[in-house]
């Protein structure tokens, strides 16, 4: 089992008192926080952080490590395991390193809920992020999910387990929701329940489509003739495909409403916006440039008027 | 066998949700971090699942960088605008691209 320094961790010295241990760790749970951090180490960063502060800032815990930290750097091999058993005073819901638990007992998780009933703890939630399409928000839809559990069983060992599962995703989950499946997290112990299973939704990136809360915006490339002229094309919708007419000069950046074509929100379904965008020819051939030429002769169009001013 | 999916839960599936006593999520209630999406009495009152993240990291938040209660209606605030902008920004990039 590793030993684990728990004030190069904290970066203190191990005369250090308790007020410098606190800021000591203060400052490190601002930086690491899962919750507050966008280290991507975060999590591991921080469940080193909490342990070595679980210790350092009790009393009675330190003493204990001190006495193993003492007699290791004497070159005694520690018998390990004194299991005094502080039990479940660990100020956060995470799972110390087994050089903590040999110390000082098996898991501790939570202040949360004492529990009467000693050795049954419910199973620990799951989160896992389901990506969505848009095409698949416009109605309830069956996605499948598979997800890998961790849990301790009966002899303390930490097993995983690979869990598949069909979720009835409900119409018009927008991005960052979450959907709670009961039951579907890690085994609880003893007879308490197991945890639930949360689902963060994603919505995936489209490749036409962007979307601006419940509404959908497609970039609509024209031809500068099309601008000038108008027309009738085709836009793509999420469900199939659509005419709209253009009208006469009309403009790049300009924004054409098509009701009831965004996402199903829960106040009704949004529209999409096809903005309109003048693209010119990759090639000009001869005939072209003609074209060109008298249009640019003959126009007394000045598109830097601003400038001028 | 398929699951359906969960959207809201009662108080007392709120409070086994995020795994802490009444007396915490009332206090949760009482500065503003959650609310009910619906209901006016106690045993009508139902949640949204995103409110049970929301409990589990004010909860989180509470404990881990000792800050009261009262502050972390602005940190969770804080923490959301700076989400939302990253998403925004991450969008308005996506669509930038396009152009």
């Amino acid at each position: 089992m590793e030993f684990k320094d728990y004030y190069a961790v904290l970066g203190v010295e191990p005369t250090a008192d308790d007020k410098a241990i606190k800021t000591a760790y203060r400052k490190l749970a601002r930086e690491y926080h899962p919750d507050v951090s966008k280290h991507p180490d975060a999590e591991n960063k921080f469940k080193d952080v909490a342990e070595a502060y679980e210790v350092l800032h009790n009393t009675e815990k330190r003493a204990e490590y001190d006495e193993i930290r003492q007699a290791r750097s004497r070159g005694q091999r520690s018998s390990g395991a004194p299991g005094a058993g502080f039990g479940n005073t660990a100020s956060s819901d995470q799972d110390f390193s087994d050089f903590f638990s040999s110390m000082f007992g098996g898991g501790a998780r939570g202040f949360r809920q004492e529990r009467a009933e000693p050795f049954a703890q419910k199973g620990r939630d799951a989160e896992i992020e389901l990506p969505v399409f848009l095409e698949d928000t416009l109605s309830d839809t069956t996605k499948t999910v598979e997800f890998i559990l961790s849990h301790y069983d009966a002899r303390g060992q930490l097993q995983e387990t690979k869990k598949a599962l069909n979720v009835k995703v409900p119409a018009g989950v927008g991005d960052g929701e979450r959907i709670r499946l009961k039951g579907q997290g890690s085994p609880g112990m003893g007879n308490a329940p197991a945890g639930d299973l949360y689902l963060h939704i994603r919505l995936v990136p489209h490749p036409l489509f962007d979307v601006e809360a419940h509404n959908l915006i497609v970039t609509v490339p024209v031809a500068p003739w099309e601008a000038a002229l108008g027309g009738k094309i085709t836009v793509p919708t999420l469900t199939g495909k659509i005419q709209m007419t253009i009208q006469p000069n009309s403009q790049t950046g300009q924004r054409l409403r098509i009701k009831g074509k965004g996402l199903v929100g829960k106040n009704g379904t949004g529209d999409l916006f096809a903005v309109l965008k003048v693209v010119m020819p990759d090639h000009v051939d001869d005939a072209s440039k003609t074209l060109w030429s008298q249009l640019a002769e003959n126009s007394k169009f000045d598109p830097r008027a601003e400038w001028s001013k | 066998m398929t699951q359906l999916a969960i959207l809201h839960v009662s108080f007392e599936e709120f409070c086994e949700c995020v795994s802490i006593n009444e007396e915490v999520i009332m206090t949760l209630i009482e500065n503003g971090i959650v609310a009910p999406a619906q209901g006016n009495l106690r045993t009508e009152w139902l949640f949204s699942i995103t409110a049970v993240t929301v409990a589990k990291k004010a909860v989180r938040i509470h404990q881990d960088l000792a800050i009261d209660w009262a502050s972390i209606p602005l940190v969770l605030d804080l923490l959301t605008e700076i989400d939302e902008l990253r998403m925004e920004n991450d969008r308005l990039k996506h669509r930038l691209s396009r152009w």
